[in-house]
């Protein structure tokens, strides 16, 4: 079951890649279709299909492995960031019916695929759940948090594509800063997904013997070869280098180098793609919007915050604080995940109220949107696996 | 203040943008299309500067001032998350240390600020107070004259109103405008439009409730709010520990020595290394991984109605296994599985043995219950033993002297006094006993008291809740949901078509979705010769701001 | 109209103003304890160690001083020493000494009697019921009861022997 669920997921991945084609074929392929005479050009649809298709291949993938692990899969960081993938999925096909915006799906897919890869660099395996995580709420509270930050995510993708449009690149602003970084952010994830995998397939690890935090001999594994190595730390497997530099005990140090190893990927992806393209990323993609509607654009992320924030409220506080109740004896215990949650639900709010009674559109309610996806994975990523607290199963 | 007459006879409140009958623009603004928010209506809040009240007034009704403390409470949060709130940290540390100990000196700073106890601070509940005030008093300071707005609004506009609509078309080259507009209406009532006519105008409004969606929920919110303040009244909240040994009952705190918990048997049950589905994720894990706390419980209550004390008789109301997930709920109480101590010491067995005296020691074989001792064992042969001093956590204290931390067994010693048969009072044999303990305490003894078993049980902590504004919290939770997809998952829109003298005008209003409006209009359009309205934004995005007013 | 306006906003902020005044008092003011002065005491039954029935209502017309404690509670030794010197004197006066054990076992509390030469009656708490109903969560824990049955003043922590007498002597039935 768990096999079979796992080749769905691959499929998807081909479907994602397939509806990016499609998507970028329709934004680009529209002058072409003009002097066929007035041929419509069903690229667009066809990529909404495949992307749909790709939701359905990922609804199996979702299934078959609820079937075989005996609980909704959304209780540890593989199983949830793969969710959120579907989730923004979702969240397309909810709002390209409303606008039937290409741009939309060229932006949406390939940051579906990659948060999907993302995921597959966690540990996939079963895992059995512990008591806290043994209720009927586990599958009703993530489930509706995870949708609803799909469809926030909309938003983001929405914002990031105002943002490329409208921002003049040819002045070195902060705005294009800004903008640069967000996409040296997911060069620097591609990094991580493409040398996690590369490492992986030539079955890479490197063993350390050494001093842990509490004075103790301890072992480590590396994935990545290792570049900082850990606290007087010896190498003892056959593969492994030895480290440039150490670090003192209480920082985690196979986490830091695998940091180091993405940040640095990133940088090489983001100099390699500047140096070919000899301007800004967002300055080279801003010619094929062309033809977007900025107040669209802004509109959609509008509205996509409008109807995912509701959803947000409902699964990541209300459903959260029912379950805590239960499981935790108290509905708020101000644990980082449920503060972190309310930032980011207050986050939001704050953008309603701006955008609504302040007149923050445009350009300043996109970059907030950026912000408010930053948070979200903030709260996935940082808060899951470094501030621990009771949220931190992973 | 003085009111302002608008031309079509309406007395409009001081302040007033647009009359709230027929449209009319009041003030000059900038930009072609007017500010739709809140109708054009003048919040009473910005119009009245006068005593101490109205200052504090409308400093609360200010979004901006929403705004700011929503911002002050986020970011304030988030320091809370930097490193563990004290509820969190490890038991038994002690906050004044543990902080710079773990953290150093970002983490001494941490503790003198009072960030390990954040959103119990008195700054932090004096935001999340504003934060209602704010809440409460924006939320009356709109609503009132916004529906006001809404139910006087007229079926005809002043012309001035409609061309400072974003979207905005007009047409003299129509024939027959009455019955286009016949026409159009019939279109629009398909779409379940509500239809106002007035002198041949026509006036066409959907969704109108939606308006009413941020304040339903900013309602449901300040009830939350208000449950959450309830919780520091007295009798609203319990938050008691017990613990219980297997066998043993307890009274449930805070229920006046009414209730009474025993535990029948306490569980753990670990998920099993050899099944197959989990042995990948179960050798990687530290150790082996839980699958259920469970402490099968009876429930019961005092029959005696009399005092309390020792004389309480107690019946069983119900058997319940409470897990984690799983409270035991009972008048309002609930029992929670939290925590577990397994393997209590709680009987020692011992036999007496000598090297040097020639007896039978095979019959001597005695029990001490560490919870309840007995004090002196008789034998056959008469031996006797006396306990002269039981300590159930043996520690020698400042004095020097032994004595016992608590009254838990967890380091049981006992002084013995061993007397053979005729033996006087003073000629006993003493010695110290305790686990992998055996001392003679004065001089050499003759004999020994070997300890032959011990009995253990698990002990099951149990938090006890009690919390009477859970219904407040949940009707606020609820009312708040409600109110945020009302406003949120349907839109209000409105279509003016009007007849003036021969010109057509066209004219339309969304609080957001304009998307749909343009549909709506298309459908108009296709079906009918009024022309298609132009959307003013466009290309032009100096526009003032257009969307609804779902604000504080 | 404006004067309405006034009065209604004031209103409001008076009424938002005293509930968040009043969450705040309960939550940085000192907590009350469970049975705390002016409260009536509850009543209870316990026994001695010789099998005794006592009950509080009882010694109704007389000053009773309750007292929690524990063998391992070194302030509480201190205090039931200073009781020893002075139960007497005060019992003839009309105050009482009840001297509440929180469930340790017999064992325990007789050694204790017998090493500390302890006259005064003492009674164990089975079951933590009347230190439940009293709400005692430290020791010692002291609650000075009239001749009414009030509680007129509720003690946690440790006593010098001169406040011991003084409660002592606060505790004589005016009457």
């Amino acid at each position: 079951m768990i096999e079979l669920s796992s080749n769905f997921m691959y499929a998807s991945f081909f479907l994602y890649f397939a509806a990016t084609v499609l998507f970028a074929v329709s934004v680009t392929g529209k002058k072409f279709k003009n002097k066929q005479g007035l041929e419509k050009n069903k690229a667009g649809l066809l990529g909404y299909i495949s992307s749909i298709a790709a939701f359905l291949a990922m609804m199996t993938y979702f299934t078959t492995r609820w079937i075989g692990v005996g609980y909704a899969p959304v209780s540890n960081m593989f199983e949830y960031t793969t969710a959120l993938g579907i989730a923004i999925n979702l969240g397309f096909i909810i709002i390209y019916a409303i606008y039937r915006n290409n741009y939309l799906g060229l932006f949406t897919m390939p940051i579906v695929m990659l948060i999907v890869a993302y995921a597959s660099m966690f540990p996939g395996e079963v895992q059995p759940l512990i008591p806290a995580l043994q209720s009927h709420w586990l599958t009703i509270h993530v489930i509706t948090t995870v949708i609803g930050q799909g469809i926030l995510a909309i938003g983001f993708v929405s914002g990031l594509i105002y943002l490329v449009k409208v921002i003049d690149f040819n002045k070195a602003t902060k705005k294009v800063k800004g903008l640069e970084f967000i996409m040296y952010t997911l060069l620097c994830t591609l990094a991580y997904v493409i040398l996690g995998f590369s490492f992986g397939a030539a079955d890479y690890q490197a063993t350390f013997e050494f001093v842990n935090e509490q004075g103790n001999e301890a072992e480590i594994n590396y994935v990545f070869p290792p570049i900082i190595g850990p606290n007087e730390g010896e190498l003892i497997s056959e593969q492994g280098i030895n480290p440039f530099i150490e670090v003192p005990a209480y920082i985690e140090s196979a986490d830091l180098n695998t940091v180091l190893w993405s940040v640095l990927g990133g940088l090489v992806l983001y100099l390699l793609l500047r140096l070919s393209l000899r301007k800004p990323i967002g300055g080279a993609i801003q010619p094929l919007l062309k033809s977007v509607n900025p107040q669209t654009v802004d509109e959609i992320s509008y509205r996509a915050i409008a109807i995912g924030l509701p959803i947000f409220a409902l699964g990541g506080l209300i459903f959260a604080m029912i379950w805590a109740q239960i499981a935790w004896t108290r509905f708020w215990g101000w644990d980082p995940k449920e503060v972190w949650a309310l930032i980011t639900f207050l986050f939001y709010v704050v953008y309603l109220h701006l955008r609504l009674s302040k007149g923050w559109h445009g350009e300043k309610s996109a970059w907030l949107c950026v912000i408010g996806f930053a948070l979200i994975m903030f709260n996935l990523i940082f808060v899951n696996l470094v501030i621990a607290g009771l949220h931190s199963y992973a | 203040m003085e009111k302002v007459k608008c031309e079509c006879g309406h007395l409009n409140p001081y302040g007033t943008y647009l009359c709230e009958s027929c449209g009319k623009p009041l003030k000059e603004e900038k930009g072609k299309v007017a500010n739709m928010r809140y109708e054009g209506v003048a919040r009473r809040s910005q119009t009245y500067k006068k005593s101490p009240v109205d200052l504090v007034w409308n400093f609360f009704s200010s979004v901006k001032v929403g705004i700011w403390i929503i911002v002050l409470l986020l970011v304030t949060s988030s320091l809370g998350t930097l490193f563990p709130q004290e509820m969190y940290i490890p038991p038994g540390e002690n906050a004044t240390i543990y902080y710079e100990q773990e953290y150093g000196l970002l983490g001494k700073l941490y503790y003198q600020l009072g960030f390990h106890n954040l959103y119990s601070s008195w700054w932090y509940m004096l935001l999340i107070a504003s934060l209602g005030i704010s809440l409460v008093i924006a939320s009356l300071d709109r609503f009132v004259p916004l529906y006001r707005a809404l139910k006087t609004q007229r079926v005809s506009r002043h012309e001035g109103f409609l061309k400072r609509q974003r979207l905005f078309g007009e047409s003299n080259k129509i024939d027959n405008i009455d019955e286009e507009i016949q026409k159009a209406e019939k279109l629009l009532k398909e779409k379940r439009y509500n239809i106002r006519r007035e002198n041949g105008n026509l006036l066409a409004e959907k969704g109108r409730f939606a308006r009413w969606g941020p304040y339903v929920n900013h309602v449901g919110l300040i009830i939350f709010l208000i449950g959450g303040m309830l919780r520091f009244f007295p009798e609203m909240y319990l938050d008691e520990h017990m613990w219980v040994r297997e066998g043993e009952h307890e009274v449930v705190s805070g229920t006046n020595g009414e209730y009474f918990l025993r535990n029948n048997d306490f569980l753990i049950e670990l998920y099993d290394e050899e099944d197959e589905k989990y042995q990948d994720a179960l050798s990687r894990a530290d150790g082996p991984v839980v699958k259920t706390y469970q402490t099968s419980a009876t429930l019961l209550k005092r029959t005696s109605d009399g005092t309390v004390g020792s004389e309480t008789e107690l019946e069983e109301i119900k058997d319940y296994d409470i897990r984690v997930n799983d409270p035991l709920t009972f008048e309002g109480f609930s029992l929670y599985q939290v925590d577990f101590k397994l393997n209590e010491l709680s009987e020692f067995t011992f036999t007496l043995e000598s090297e040097t005296v020639d007896a039978d020691f095979s019959d001597i074989e005695f029990t001490v219950n560490l919870n309840d001792p007995q004090k002196t064992f008789e034998f056959d042969n008469g031996y006797r033993v006396e306990i002269m001093e039981y300590f159930p956590n043996f520690i020698i204290d400042d004095n020097r002297e032994p004595t016992t931390i608590n009254r838990i067994p967890d380091n049981p010693r006992i002084i013995f006094e061993v007397f053979p048969p005729g033996a006087n009072e003073d000629e006993g044999e003493i010695s110290l006993i305790g686990i992998q303990v055996n001392e003679a305490l004065n001089g050499e003894n003759d004999h020994t008291i070997r300890m032959t078993g011990a009995e253990m049980v698990d002990v099951t902590g149990l938090t006890i809740r009690k919390d009477r504004t859970l219904p407040i919290i949940s009707l606020g939770g609820i009312i708040f949901m409600i109110g945020f997809i009302q406003g949120s998952y349907w839109h209000h829109r409105r279509i003016w078509i009007q007849n003036r003298e021969g010109t057509l005008l066209l004219a339309g209003h969304a609080n957001k979705n304009w998307q749909a409006l343009k549909n709506d209009f298309q459908l108009v359009s296709d079906n009918t010769h009024i022309p298609l309205p132009l959307d003013q934004t466009d290309k032009d995005n100096k526009g003032v701001s257009q969307d609804d007013d779902r604000t504080k | 109209m404006k004067q309405r306006r006034l009065f209604i906003r004031s209103v409001i902020l008076i009424v938002m103003i005293t509930a968040v005044g009043y969450t705040f008092y309960n939550h940085f003011a000192d907590e009350r304890g469970l049975v705390d002065q002016g409260d009536k005491a509850p009543n209870f039954v316990l026994e001695d160690l010789d099998g005794n029935r006592f009950e509080l209502q009882e010694l109704s017309g007389e000053g009773v001083y309750v007292n929690f404690w524990a063998t391992y509670c070194t302030y509480c030794r201190d205090k039931m020493q200073y009781l020893q010197n002075f139960y007497e004197e005060y019992e003839d006066k009309g105050v009482r000494i009840v001297s509440v054990n929180v469930n340790e076992t017999t064992l325990q509390v007789e050694r204790h009697k017998q090493r500390q030469g302890l006259d005064y009656p003492l009674f164990i708490d089975r079951n933590m019921l009347v230190s439940n109903a009293y709400g005692v969560r430290s020791l010692p824990a002291t609650f000075l009861i009239d001749e009414n049955g009030i509680v007129t003043e509720r003690q946690i922590g440790a006593k010098t022997e001169e406040q011991v007498l003084d409660s002592l002597s606060e505790l004589i039935p005016s009457s």
